[in-house]
């Protein structure tokens, strides 16, 4: 079995000639300098690190696509669009978009940063001037979008030839005399640019995490909780306003979600007036950017309706969704005007005034004990679940349900605030019990919303055209599918509930939220 | 993995470069290549300037143990395992051996090599004996260089009998005009003869200044990046030889 072609990577020290290395090595080897290289490639990845996170990176130089694995293995390579920001779709059919297809799914690839190189290639010769041993210099800098710029750091590598092992090992031993330090070879150029640039990989992830003390005030938690929020709609804006995929919208939305939830669920211990005039314009942060969120959902979907619906109902569909696509355009204008105004910035540069000045007296709830709340809130909160819960049967109308969803997710927004609080494998079991009853919820009210869209859309068509049969054709057709889903969802209601009403999971909460 | 072994009874008749030139070819084609010089003369390793290492001989090419003896050109996708010395007396080794492991010896030594290489070529020394009967045995396709001349077309003949009495379908054999004169009439009445026969391939292979360089330049032709006759010849050569194989 062949053993895999030895390679190394050092890099040079300023105080270091590169020149001075060669010249030393030309006692037992001649010495040839082919023509040097310039190369400019850019790397890609998701917003929130995709790639990074299943040890891929992609390089892009030209319209020429190159996917490797961390260790510089070439897994994929395409040619295709030379679009700044691009989805999986956009790269023709075949292995690389199959890749980023199951890693990067909705979210867009856009540019993380522009690496320009120059790199001196020399050959070492033996007595027959055979090359015995490839040796390079590489060096250039990396910038972002033209902004941050940062100088690489030299790097001397070099390849083993078959068969020719003495002079890869003399090399080396040359190399770790002179000074320089070995590169790992699971270390990606990648993440020296990165660093170049002083970015840090995964520096965004969507998920909400936060580490409370336990002697937390209710003024440092909120604030804590808080900023993290107003972060993550800030780091978002951008990729809202530029609409590069539907994810960055979809986060912003979730962090407003969650303040408001916040400051509802703490309204007891929070400055009333203060309180009321940031929740009025996070409700406005909410209104004028769900129109575009709506439509997006249903775009979403238009794999799942197509499955639905049989051929002959497709032409219909896709018109539908061209019709939702022009809406969507209506309604992103107006989106960006708002997100785009001076009412945001004003918001946002006053709530982060607000959480980092020191509580006035009027708030009366400030110094009290974080945790303390938490509990109270926590457990009224399980208490009005469990008896709304309990008192719905097969009869009762679906808006009971649509309630007890959001009584849930308030439920959740808190544990997930305050879960530092408390034993974290507890608290992971108890919200991977929720989860069942909030997905069999989630999906109820999802139902219901589709078909409560798809048939006032249906009640709006006029006129008898070709195209309208179609659409109407169409949405009936989906109206009816999503209607059969509805009941049997419905059905399950029963027993998810019963599941997380249960003695066990009960006592677990008892325990767990004290 | 396809073997192709280049071949001739005659010497002097351009096989080395033949196979020199056609290995940095499918090389250059993207194929993981392998030339084994199998002519202890070691003109084929002289071309690509590499020698063998010191521990390897005869006894450990018929034993296997090759892998370790395997250089790399200095170009990509071709790797070269030197002739040695030794292989002058392949011929006693084999038949030692005995008639029927001998086949299976020289089998055994190249299959391994399929896992890592798409093509094998097999550069033979310019004889009839044992070593050439289990080449012709165990190759998929072999190449022989035909300078178009009387004597040259006899040889040919005899190297047809050997492949009837091996038992080896005739279909394996490639035959192409080599080193051809066109101002010599007895390359050109010879050329217009055979050459309609399916035996021969349809590129021929002038002679070439270019190609009677190799021995100077130490490289294949068109190895230097500059446009080459001589390079762009060897591929249409190559491009006949890759179809006929796939055919088969």
């Amino acid at each position: 079995m062949m053993m895999k072609a030895r390679q190394f990577s050092y890099a040079l020290p300023k105080d270091i000639e590169f020149d001075d290395i060669v010249k030393g090595l030309q006692k037992h080897y001649s010495v040839l300098e082919d023509q040097p290289i310039k190369r400019s490639e850019q790397y890609l990845d998701t917003f929130d690190w995709c790639l990074y996170q299943n040890k891929m990176v992609i390089q892009r130089i030209g319209g020429h696509y190159l996917l490797s694995a961390f260790d510089g293995k070439v897994l994929s390579e395409a040619r295709g669009t030379q679009k700044k920001n691009l989805f999986w779709w956009d790269l023709p059919s075949g292995a690389l978009q199959e890749s980023l297809r199951s890693v990067t799914d909705i979210r867009a690839l856009m540019p993380l940063l522009q690496v320009q190189k120059t790199i001196r290639r020399i050959r070492l010769l033996n007595k027959d001037e055979k090359t015995v041993l490839q040796l390079s210099l590489e060096w250039g800098y990396a910038e972002t979008d033209g902004i941050q710029k940062g100088e690489l750091v030299p790097v001397v590598s070099g390849r083993e030839i078959r068969g020719y092992q003495r002079p890869f090992d003399r090399v080396t031993e040359v190399l770790i005399k002179a000074g320089l330090d070995e590169i790992p070879a699971e270390d990606p150029p990648f993440l020296r640019a990165l660093d170049a640039v002083d970015r840090k990989p995964n520096d965004y992830c969507s998920k909400f995490s936060i580490a409370l003390d336990h002697d937390y005030r209710v003024h440092e938690a909120v604030s804590a909780i808080c900023l993290q929020l107003l972060g993550g709609m800030k780091i978002n804006l951008p990729g809202v306003i530029q609409d590069v995929d539907s994810e960055f919208l979809h986060d912003f939305r979730i962090a407003v979600r969650r303040t408001r939830s916040l400051i509802s669920q703490l309204k007891k211990v929070l400055p009333t007036e203060k309180i009321a005039y940031f929740n009025n314009e996070f409700k406005w942060l909410g209104l004028i950017t769900g129109p575009v969120r709506d439509l997006d959902v249903y775009l979403l979907k238009k794999e799942e309706f197509h499955d639905m619906l049989p051929e002959q109902l497709h032409p219909g569909l896709m018109a539908f969704l061209e019709s939702l696509k022009h809406m969507r355009k209506k309604d992103l204008r107006a989106m960006q005007r708002e997100l785009r105004s001076e009412r945001i910035e004003k918001l946002f540069s006053d709530w982060e005034l607000f959480l980092t000045s020191s509580p006035g007296e009027s708030w009366t709830g400030a110094e009290k004990y974080c945790k303390k709340v938490a509990i109270k809130v926590i457990n009224k909160r399980f208490q009005h679940l469990l008896k709304d819960g309990l008192q719905i049967d097969d009869t009762t109308p679906d808006q009971a349900l649509h309630r007890l969803r959001i009584q849930g997710k308030k439920l959740r927004y808190l544990i997930e605030f305050f879960r530092s609080f408390f034993a974290d494998n507890e608290v992971k079991i108890f919200l991977k019990q929720m989860r069942k009853l909030q997905n069999n919820l989630g999906d109820f009210n999802d139902l219901s919303v589709q078909q409560a869209m798809l048939c006032h859309y249906q009640e709006g068509l006029t006129g008898r055209s070709k195209r309208t049969v179609m659409v109407a054709s169409a949405l009936g057709g989906l109206i009816s599918h999503l209607s059969d889903d509805h009941r049997r969802v419905r059905r399950k209601f029963k027993k998810a509930f019963n599941n997380f009403s249960s003695p066990d999971n009960i006592a677990l909460f008892k325990n767990t939220f004290q | 993995m396809k073997t192709v072994a280049i071949y001739s009874s005659k010497g002097g008749v351009g096989k080395t470069a033949t196979a020199v030139n056609l290995a940095y070819t499918a090389s250059l084609n993207g194929h993981s290549t392998l030339l084994c010089d199998m002519d202890s003369q070691g003109a084929a390793s002289y071309y690509f300037r590499i020698r063998p290492k010191k521990k390897f001989n005869s006894k450990k090419l018929l034993k296997g143990k090759i892998e370790p003896y395997i250089r790399g050109t200095d170009f990509e996708n071709l790797d070269l395992l030197p002739a040695h010395f030794s292989f002058r007396n392949l011929d006693i080794s084999l038949n030692q051996i005995g008639e029927k492991k001998s086949g299976k010896a020289l089998q055994e030594v190249f299959a391994p090599m399929a896992s890592e290489y798409d093509v094998l070529f097999l550069d033979c020394p310019p004889n009839l004996t044992l070593l050439s009967e289990y080449i012709i045995r165990i190759c998929d396709i072999l190449v022989t260089p035909v300078i178009p001349t009387t004597l040259s077309m006899r040889a040919l003949e005899q190297l047809l009998k050997l492949f009837k009495m091996l038992d080896v379908d005739k279909k394996k054999m490639s035959a192409f005009f080599s080193m051809v004169e066109i101002r010599k009439k007895m390359h050109c009445s010879i050329i217009s003869k055979y050459q309609k026969y399916p035996i021969f391939l349809r590129t021929a292979i002038p002679f070439m200044a270019e190609i009677e360089k190799m021995g100077l330049h130490r490289q294949p032709v068109g190895a230097h990046g500059r446009r080459s006759q001589a390079a762009l010849i060897y591929k249409k050569l190559w491009n006949e030889v890759e179809k006929r194989s796939e055919r088969k």
